[in-house]
C-alpha cells in the first residue's frame, strides 16, 4: 500500500515536473527592425503641419479615401491605433525637434529618450519651449514603448523595447547630432 | 546689572589687570548670555594706547555668525562722560557669506548722545559710507554705496534655492525717528542681475532694477522699475527691454491690527497691460479690488501661449483685441471678476478654427456665490476647419470652473445653422466635460462639399442632436441621435458618431452610415463614371476613419428590393464597373455587343466591401460560376457584370476609382 502511494506520488511529481514550459523570448531582431521602421517614419516622413492636406487642391477628393500607409508589417506588431496616434504626434513634432537636434541643444540620450544639452548656451527666450518639447516628446516615447509591448501581448517587454529603441535612435541619428553612449558621455555623430 | 554681567564674565574667563601705563585688559574664553555667545574675546583700555576689542567668535540673535572682530581705536580717549574715538578701525568676517568687512571712521559715545561715521566701509567689493547719530531721544542714519557692492554673497541666504546669483547694487538709505520710524528714504539700483534656481525654473539674466521707497510715519510710497534684462518664470519668458515693468504703490501700515492699507497700486507693463488696485490686507482677511486693461495679443503671447507650448493648442493666438476688467476679492473670500473683450481676432496657426471680431462680457465668480451674473460672447464670423461660421451671440453663466448656456442660440453654418438648445461645460480649466444638445437646420450640401473640397453634391444636411458629450479625459466626442443628409433624392443617415482625439495628432472617427433610396442617375452624372438609373440603398457599418481616412468598415450598396424605378446602365458605366473589378469583357461576343448597344437593362446591382488591414473583401448580389454578380441583367438588351476578385487592396481600388471618376466641375451659382 505504502509502495503504491509512493509510486503515485512519484508519478504526480514527475507529471508536474514534466509540464511543458514555453518560454517566449524577447524578439530582439524583430524589435530592432520595428524600431528602425518607426524611427525612419518619424525622421523622414514628417506630415504637413496643417490639416489642410486633406482638402488640398493638388489631391483629388479620392485621396480622402486613401488608407493610412501603416500596413507594411515587420515581425513585431505595430498596428494599433495607440501606436499610430503616438507616431503621428511624434512626426508632427519632429521638424521642431530637428532644429534643436541640429543646434546641439537636444540630444538622443542612452535611455531611448531625448535630453537637454548645453543649457547655458540656449537663449533664455527658447529655454522653456525646448524643455516643453522635450517633456512632450519623452511622454510620447515612453507611451510608445509601452504601447508596442501591449500590442504584442507582452506589457513586460516595455523596458527591453525602450532599450532597443535607445540603440536604434542613436544609430539612426543624423551626422552632427549629439548622442549619449552607454557610459553617459555625449558624443557628436 | 553691570555687576551681574561682570559676574557671568568672571565665571567663565580669565581677567588680567596691569598697573603699568594704567592699562586694563579683559580676556574672555567663552561667555554665554541668553542667545548671545562670545568666544575668545579680548577687551583693552589704556590711557595712552586707546581702546581695542577683539572677538574670535560672536553669535547674536537674528544675525549671521561674526568672526575675527577687530575693533581698535589707538587714539581713543575719555572726556567727561564721553568716550571718543577720532580715528578707529574695524574689521570682521562673516563666514556664512564668505565676506569680510573693513571700515575706518570715528565715533563719540555718551550717555544721551552718540555719533558714528564710517568711511570708507568696504564690503563685497563695494565702498560704503555710514553716518549715524543719536541726540535728545532722536536718531538719524544714512548709509550709501559710493561704489556698488557685488551681490553674489546673497546666494548663501538661499543656498537650497539659488544655484547662481550675480550682479551689483548701489543704494542710499536715509532714516530718522525717535521711538518709532519717522522718515525713510531708500533708493536702490541693481544692475546686471543674473540668477537661476537649481532646476532652471526661475531664471534672470542682465536685469536692471530700480527701487525707491519713501516713508513718512506709517505711510509709504514705493516705486519699482525693471527697464532691462530678461527673465524666465517657467514657462513665462519676459524680455523687459521690450516690455519694461513699473510698479507704484502707496500704502500705510496699521501696527495694532498688523493691517496693510493699500491706497493705490499701479502696475504697468509697456505695450502689454496696466492694472490698478486698492484694498486692505491683514493676517486673516483680504479685501482687494483691481482694474486692468491690456492688449490682448501681447498679453496672450506673453502669459497664455507659454502654457500651451508642446500641446496641440500651441498655435492659438490673438491677432487683435483689447481686454479690460475688474477683479474683486471680498472679506468672505468670495472672488468675482468681470472681463470685457472687444474687437478680438482669435486664430490658430494650423487653421483648425478662428473667430473674427470676437467680443465678450464675462462675469466670473467663485463657486460659493449664491447668485450668478450673465455673461455673453459674440463674434462676427469664424470658421471650423474649412466650414465658415456666421455671426453668433451666446448668453451663458460662469460659475467656478463651469459654464451653463442661458438661452438657446443659433450658430449660422453656411446657409443653415446649428441650433444650440443646451450647452454645459464642467471643469472648463482642468478637464472639460461638455454636454450639448440641439439640431442642425438644413445646410446646403453643394456649399459644404465645395468648402471641404469634396465632390460636388446636391442636397442638404440636417439632423436632430439629442446629446453630444465630450470628455477631455478620454478626448472623446460622442453623438447620440442621427444626422440626416438629404442628397441625391434620397437620405443618408449617420448614427453612433464618435470622434476620439478630435484636435489631436491622429483623430479617429467611428460611425454607422445608412443610405436610403438615393437616385443613381444623380450620383453618376456628377462624375464621369457613365450613367446608371435606378435607386440605391445600403449601409456602412462600423466605419472607422483614422486621420479622416478609412481603416475599417463593412459596406453594402445595392438596388432596393422594392425598387420599381427604371433600371438602365450605359456602356461607359459597364466598362468602368468591369474595370473597377479588374476585369474585362473576355469573349468576342461580349465585346461586340458592348459596342453595339449604348445602354442596357439590369434587374439589380449591388456590391459590398469589408475593409480590414488595408484589404477589401468584395461581395456581390448573388454567386455565379465561381464569381458574383455586381450587375445582374434583366430585360433587353441585358448585361451581367460578374466579379471574380474576392480580395483587393484598398489602395488599388481607390486608385482605379480615381482614374475612372474624373470630376466634373461644380455648377456655377448664379
Amino acid at each position: 500500500m505504502k509502495k503504491s502511494l509512493l509510486l503515485l506520488f512519484s508519478l504526480l511529481l514527475w507529471s508536474i515536473a514534466s509540464c511543458v514550459t514555453i518560454n517566449i523570448y524577447f524578439p530582439a531582431a524583430a524589435a530592432e527592425k520595428a524600431a528602425d521602421q518607426i524611427i525612419r517614419d518619424i525622421q523622414k516622413n514628417a506630415p504637413p503641419q496643417s490639416w489642410q492636406h486633406w482638402r488640398s487642391t493638388s489631391l483629388s477628393w479620392l485621396n480622402v479615401l486613401g488608407i493610412s500607409p501603416a500596413y507594411a508589417q515587420p515581425d513585431l506588431n505595430l498596428d494599433s491605433p495607440e501606436i499610430r496616434t503616438l507616431k503621428a504626434s511624434m512626426q508632427r513634432r519632429f521638424p521642431k525637434l530637428k532644429q534643436y537636434l541640429d543646434s546641439g541643444w537636444v540630444g538622443y540620450a542612452n535611455d531611448g529618450l531625448v535630453a537637454l544639452r548645453n543649457r547655458d548656451r540656449i537663449p533664455l527666450r527658447e529655454l522653456a519651449s525646448v524643455e516643453q518639447l522635450i517633456a512632450a516628446e519623452n511622454r510620447d516615447r515612453t507611451a510608445l514603448y509601452q504601447a508596442i509591448a501591449r500590442a504584442n501581448g507582452h506589457p513586460e517587454w516595455a523596458t527591453e523595447i525602450q532599450s532597443t529603441f535607445a540603440r536604434r535612435w542613436v544609430a539612426n541619428a543624423e551626422s552632427g547630432w549629439w548622442v549619449q553612449d552607454s557610459s553617459g558621455s555625449w558624443q557628436q555623430k | 546689572m553691570v555687576g551681574k554681567r561682570l559676574w557671568i564674565g568672571l565665571a567663565s574667563s580669565l581677567v588680567f589687570f596691569s598697573a603699568a601705563n594704567a592699562q586694563l585688559e579683559l580676556k574672555l574664553d567663552y561667555l554665554r548670555f541668553g542667545p548671545i555667545t562670545i568666544e575668545r574675546a579680548l577687551v583693552g583700555l589704556s590711557t595712552e594706547d586707546g581702546y581695542y576689542l577683539k572677538v574670535g567668535h560672536l553669535n547674536l540673535p537674528f544675525t549671521p555668525k561674526i568672526e575675527q572682530i577687530d575693533l581698535s581705536c589707538p587714539h581713543g580717549y575719555r572726556q567727561r562722560s564721553f568716550l571718543e574715538c577720532p580715528y578707529g578701525q574695524l574689521q570682521l568676517r562673516l563666514p556664512r557669506f564668505g565676506q569680510s568687512l573693513s571700515a575706518a571712521g570715528k565715533a563719540i559715545i555718551g550717555p544721551n548722545r552718540w555719533q558714528l561715521s564710517l568711511s570708507p566701509l568696504r564690503f563685497a567689493g563695494g565702498h560704503l559710507k555710514l553716518w549715524a547719530e543719536y541726540q535728545k531721544e532722536r536718531w538719524y542714519a544714512r548709509l550709501e554705496a559710493i561704489k556698488p557692492i557685488k551681490l553674489n554673497w546673497i546666494k548663501a541666504m538661499f543656498s537650497g534655492v539659488l544655484a547662481k546669483l550675480q550682479g551689483n547694487a548701489s543704494f542710499r538709505l536715509e532714516a530718522q525717528g525717535g521711538s518709532t520710524l519717522d522718515k525713510l528714504n531708500f533708493n536702490l539700483t541693481g544692475k546686471n542681475l543674473s540668477f537661476h534656481d537649481l532646476g532652471y525654473r526661475r531664471v534672470a539674466d542682465g536685469l536692471h532694477v530700480k527701487l525707491q521707497l519713501q516713508g513718512q510715519g506709517q505711510t509709504f510710497f514705493l516705486r519699482s522699475e525693471i527697464p532691462a534684462g530678461e527673465s524666465l518664470y517657467f514657462p513665462v519668458y519676459l524680455p523687459f527691454r521690450d516690455y519694461p515693468v513699473t510698479l507704484k504703490a502707496f500704502f500705510s501700515l496699521a501696527p495694532p491690527t498688523a493691517e496693510v492699507l493699500l491706497h493705490e497700486l499701479k502696475l504697468s507693463q509697456l505695450n502689454v497691460l496696466t492694472a490698478t488696485a486698492r484694498g486692505r490686507l491683514s493676517q486673516n482677511s483680504l479685501n482687494f479690488v483691481t482694474d486692468f486693461q491690456a492688449d490682448l495679443p501681447t498679453l496672450f503671447r506673453l502669459y497664455g501661449q507659454p502654457f500651451l507650448a508642446g500641446s496641440r493648442w500651441e498655435g492659438i493666438e490673438f491677432l487683435a483685441g483689447k481686454v479690460r476688467g475688474r477683479a474683486t476679492i471680498s472679506d468672505d473670500s468670495k472672488a468675482r471678476a468681470s472681463v470685457h473683450v472687444e474687437r478680438a481676432v482669435l486664430s490658430d496657426r494650423e487653421r483648425r478654427f478662428g473667430l473674427n471680431r470676437l467680443g465678450a462680457d464675462l462675469v466670473w465668480q467663485s463657486s460659493q456665490a449664491t447668485y450668478s451674473f450673465p455673461s455673453r460672447i459674440h463674434w462676427q464670423a469664424g470658421h471650423l476647419y474649412a466650414i465658415p461660421l456666421g455671426k453668433t451671440e451666446l448668453h451663458f453663466y460662469l460659475s467656478g470652473d463651469d459654464v451653463y448656456l442661458d438661452a438657446p442660440s443659433d450658430l449660422p453654418v453656411l446657409d443653415g445653422h446649428l441650433r444650440i438648445e443646451q450647452l454645459e461645460i464642467l471643469d472648463l480649466i482642468t478637464a472639460p466635460r461638455i454636454q450639448f444638445s440641439g439640431r442642425l437646420e438644413p445646410i446646403s450640401l453643394d456649399l459644404l462639399s465645395r468648402v471641404l473640397g469634396w465632390p460636388p453634391m446636391v442636397g442638404t444636411v440636417s439632423g436632430s442632436i439629442p446629446q453630444v458629450r465630450y470628455d477631455h479625459r478620454w478626448r472623446t466626442l460622442e453623438l447620440d441621435g442621427r444626422l440626416t443628409i438629404q442628397a441625391f433624392a434620397g437620405t443618408i443617415a449617420i448614427e453612433h458618431l464618435k470622434i476620439v482625439d478630435l484636435f489631436g495628432a491622429l483623430p479617429r472617427l467611428y460611425a454607422d452610415v445608412y443610405v436610403h433610396n438615393v437616385d443613381l442617375e444623380q450620383i453618376t452624372k456628377r462624375f464621369a463614371f457613365g450613367r446608371i438609373t435606378g435607386k440605391l440603398e445600403g449601409s456602412i457599418d462600423g466605419l472607422e476613419l483614422e486621420n479622416w481616412r478609412p481603416v475599417a468598415f463593412s459596406a453594402w450598396f445595392g438596388t432596393p428590393a422594392d425598387d420599381r424605378s427604371r433600371h438602365r446602365i450605359n456602356q461607359k458605366a459597364v466598362e468602368n464597373l468591369t474595370h473597377l473589378g479588374g476585369g474585362f469583357a473576355a469573349d468576342f461576343l461580349s465585346r461586340t455587343l458592348l459596342r453595339v448597344f449604348n445602354e442596357f437593362s439590369y434587374a439589380r446591382l449591388g456590391v459590398g466591401c469589408r475593409l480590414k488591414s488595408g484589404v477589401c473583401e468584395l461581395a456581390g448580389i448573388a454567386p455565379v460560376n465561381g464569381g458574383y454578380y455586381i450587375v445582374q441583367g434583366g430585360g433587353l438588351p441585358r448585361v451581367d457584370v460578374i466579379g471574380y476578385n474576392r480580395r483587393i487592396s484598398w489602395l488599388t481600388l481607390i486608385n482605379r476609382l480615381a482614374r475612372i471618376a474624373k470630376l466634373k466641375p461644380p455648377p456655377v451659382q448664379p
